[in-house]
């Protein structure tokens, strides 16, 4: 008799898989980074080549977690995308498994598990937790009252944590899921109780050092690839004697409705066309360079073409989806905006971006997730009218200054300036002079180390060689 | 003219420009706001960025115009000719285009909320991403009314707009926004309506014959008498629907989810339903000769008087069901 191997087996059984042309159409964007939707194209790819080439580029399967939901957030389709995203990752598991040691919970995990469990069992709203858990442990979305009855608490939670081993793990989980039902508001606020009803399981990890990114405000799945990932991650923890960052603002899941909604303020409130250009040099940071200095209506030819092939929703959403933060978007804007270098178009966009998005952003996590340690010393809301007041402080001043300085000082001139946080912990801002820097002057340091500088890259990575963002972050404020 | 001349004199708070020929002359990013170039040569001109708010632009020839990024804000195009213009990114909100030709022009991502658009020609255009909230393509009379074939409109945000009887055979909706859209007796003939959003749309006597609305989301869209023949519908949305009277025959709606429909004395012969979610939907009277219903779920739906002579139904659920005679399955 011949046995298949594991490789086999998979291959097996996503050819027999229902959505199989969405399936191929993921694994091929996914190793290829093309979107092929031509059925006679996708036919001469081999699923088994795929899936080997796709094992190849997530080596772990968190990485393959973290590539594929990055992809499903950039398409039209993410909630079912995502769908298919975890059936490939569910099909694959078990090759992961195999070569590595398989890390199961702890067995002084049991003890908090029954706790969670318990305190979950008693949630006014403890049938939707179930059904929820039971979607992420199970795949199944359970409406029977009777078989959910059936199923223990304990060993929900249990299977739980298998399947996420670090709270950023468990909120991309959460994420995905709720993406995929149609009431994510609801169930928006149910997988906040699980998150918040499961902290406890992190606590070990975290304090023993499991959990490497508790210092990153930033989550990484689906956002970064993991060599950019790792970097950040094994970055000495400069503010590790400081108090925890508070929270940070990203954006919320969205149906589709809402994304015409925020297509639709843009085209209110700003020029489409300059939306695209600054989206494009924001995601695409060598168009930025390629059109620096020249007047928005002079961009050379390919960055015309470049403008062409793609519509400003598709654009807004793989600038939002990748759920960074408001000080990183922030950032990432006024990073294009002193490239391409054209005061009298761009600053009035990125503000009029920020001013619309704002609406859409909620705060990525809680302080107690980051320190369980520690409660949260500032008010959320006080923090998040701190951080808006600030960027768009920041971004009407950039006007004057892209006039007024050079780009290679442009971005020290900023950080004195606008009183943003410098990279070292060690100095604080200069409160801004002026009318307009109330609600900066307002922020301590430590609320200042909130606003996180990072820079996007094409695929929503940070790229810490950008020269432009060496020179924003290392920008020392004098005096 | 020189563009420099134009520009003084507009400085000079000159701003009748009509009839000029101003032929690819090259006003991009100019302050124009108010001018006047009423039956102006603008062939191949260059106005990209250009500020030509509440412009007067009536009889206008802007063949081949590239107005990417233009604000024309408000302003009046009345039978200007923008034959294979480029308006990437415009902006023409509530501006006048009836009896505009826009065939084949650029309309990519272009702001026309409340634009008049009535008996536009937008044959061949490309509106993708465009925003029409509020755009008035109304038919008027059989002559006077929008013509939108073969225009490719994708993700367009037409979201209550008022398409009655519009010609929309053939069109590329795709992922477009139809949303409380009035569609009423719209000729939407092999239109491809794939992961549209339809959510409350009036379908009403629509012809959707051969159209395609994979993925479409059609919750609560009215659809009495509309014309679905042969149109492919697998794993669309329809929770809710109302389609008395619609024409269903051999259309594909395997793994739509049809919860709640209305769909008493539809026409269903050779429908393929596999399945198909028909949870508590309303099938009285339906026809449902040779109709393929395996394993669709039909718990708690009514079947009264519906005709099951030829109907497959191998594995279908249908528990609770009220089968044609009024008794309820067990």
């Amino acid at each position: 008799m011949t046995v298949l191997s594991p490789l086999d087996e998979a291959v097996r059984d996503i050819s027999l898989a229902q959505h199989l042309p969405r399936i191929k159409k993921l694994l091929v964007y996914a190793c290829t980074q093309q979107w092929e939707s031509d059925p006679r194209q996708l036919a001469g790819y081999h699923l088994h080549d795929l899936l080997e080439a796709l094992l190849h580029r997530a080596p772990t399967v968190e990485r393959l977690q973290a590539l594929l939901y990055q992809l499903t957030d950039c398409l039209s389709k993410p909630a079912e995308y995502t769908l298919i995203a975890n059936l490939i990752i569910e099909q694959l598991r078990p090759l992961y498994e195999d070569g590595t040691e398989s890390v199961t919970p702890v067995s002084h995990h049991f003890p908090v598990c029954e706790a969670i469990a318990h305190q979950l069992a008693q949630d006014p709203q403890a049938l939707r937790v179930k059904k929820l858990l039971v979607l992420l442990c199970r795949s199944v979305w359970e409406r029977d009252a009777q078989r959910l009855d059936c199923i223990p608490w304990e060993s929900l939670v249990r299977e739980l944590y298998q399947r996420a081993q670090t709270s950023d793990q468990l909120r991309a989980a959460l994420n995905s899921a709720v993406r995929t039902l149609n009431k994510r508001t609801e169930y928006g606020a149910i997988a906040r109780t699980i998150l918040q009803a499961c902290e406890p399981l992190y606590w070990d990890a975290a304090n023993s050092g499991g959990e490497i990114r508790s210092n990153s405000a930033v989550p990484t799945t689906g956002i970064m690839e993991p060599a950019i990932a790792a970097t950040i991650d094994s970055a000495p923890p400069a503010d590790a004697a400081l108090p925890s960052p508070p929270a940070s603002l990203v954006v919320k899941a969205l149906d589709e409705l809402d994304w015409f909604e925020l297509r639709l303020e843009i085209m209110k409130y700003t020029n489409p066309l300059l939306a695209k250009q600054l989206l494009l040099a924001v995601l695409y940071p060598s168009t930025a360079k390629e059109q620096s200095n020249q007047s928005p209506a002079n961009w050379q030819a390919a960055g015309w073409r470049t403008l062409r092939e793609h519509d400003l929703g598709g654009l807004l959403r793989r600038f939002l989806l990748p759920g960074h933060s408001l000080a990183e978007l922030e950032t990432a804007l006024v990073t294009a905006v002193q490239q391409l270098n054209a005061p009298h178009h761009y600053p009035q966009v990125a503000a009029t971006l920020l001013r619309i998005i704002r609406p859409v952003l909620v705060p990525a996590r809680s302080q107690s997730e980051h320190r369980p340690d520690k409660q949260a010393e500032l008010p959320e809301n006080y923090l998040q009218t701190c951080q808006i007041a600030a960027s768009t402080t920041l971004l009407e001043r950039s006007s004057t200054l892209s006039q007024e300085t050079d780009l290679s000082d442009a971005s020290h001139s900023y950080s004195q300036t606008l009183g943003l946080p410098s990279t070292n912990p060690q100095c604080s801002a200069n409160p801004p002079a002026g009318d307009d820097g109330g609600a900066t002057a307002a922020l301590t340091d430590n609320e200042l180390e909130t606003l996180d500088m990072a820079i996007l890259t094409p695929h929503g990575q940070f790229n810490a060689a950008d020269p432009a963002a060496t020179a924003f972050h290392g920008a020392s404020p004098q005096g | 003219m020189e563009a420099s001349e134009l520009l003084q004199r507009y400085a000079d708070k000159d701003i009748n420009f009509a009839g000029e020929n101003l032929t690819g002359m090259n006003l991009s990013e100019a302050d124009l706001i108010g001018i006047n170039l009423s039956g102006a040569d603008l062939r191949n001109a260059s106005l990209v960025l250009s500020y030509l708010n509440r412009a007067t632009l009536d009889y206008a020839h802007l063949v081949a115009a590239n107005l990417s990024g233009a604000n024309l804000t408000q302003a009046s195009l009345v039978r200007a000719v923008l034959k294979d213009a480029n308006l990437h990114g415009a902006l023409l909100q509530g501006a006048d285009l009836r009896s505009t030709d826009l065939t084949l022009a650029d309309l990519l991502d272009a702001n026309l909320m409340d634009a008049d658009l009535r008996n536009a020609d937008l044959s061949g255009a490309n509106l993708t991403g465009a925003c029409l909230r509020g755009a008035n393509l109304r038919e008027e009379n059989r002559r006077y009314n929008a013509n939108l074939r073969g225009a490719n409109l994708r993700k367009v945000d037409l979201r209550g707009a008022n398409l009655t009887g519009a010609d929309l055979a053939r069109v590329d909706l795709r992922g477009a926004n139809l949303s409380e859209a009035c569609l009423r007796g719209a000729d939407l003939q092999g239109a491809d309506l794939g992961d549209a959003n339809l959510v409350g749309a009036f379908l009403t006597e629509a012809d959707l014959t051969q159209a395609s609305l994979r993925h479409a989301n059609l919750t609560n869209a009215k659809l009495e008498r509309s014309h679905l023949s042969g149109a492919d519908l697998a794993t669309v949305i329809l929770i809710g629907a109302i389609l008395p009277d619609a024409d269903l025959s051999n259309a594909n709606l395997a793994w739509a989810i049809l919860t709640g429909a209305q769909l008493n004395r539809t026409n269903l012969s050779r429908a393929n339903l596999r399945q198909t979610n028909l949870k508590e939907a309303n099938l009285t009277d339906a026809y449902l000769a040779r109709a393929d219903l395996t394993d669709a779920d039909l718990t708690d739906a009514s079947l009264v008087r519906a005709e099951l002579s030829s109907t497959t139904l191998t594995g279908a659920i249908l528990a609770g069901a009220t089968l044609p005679d009024g008794s309820i399955h067990p």
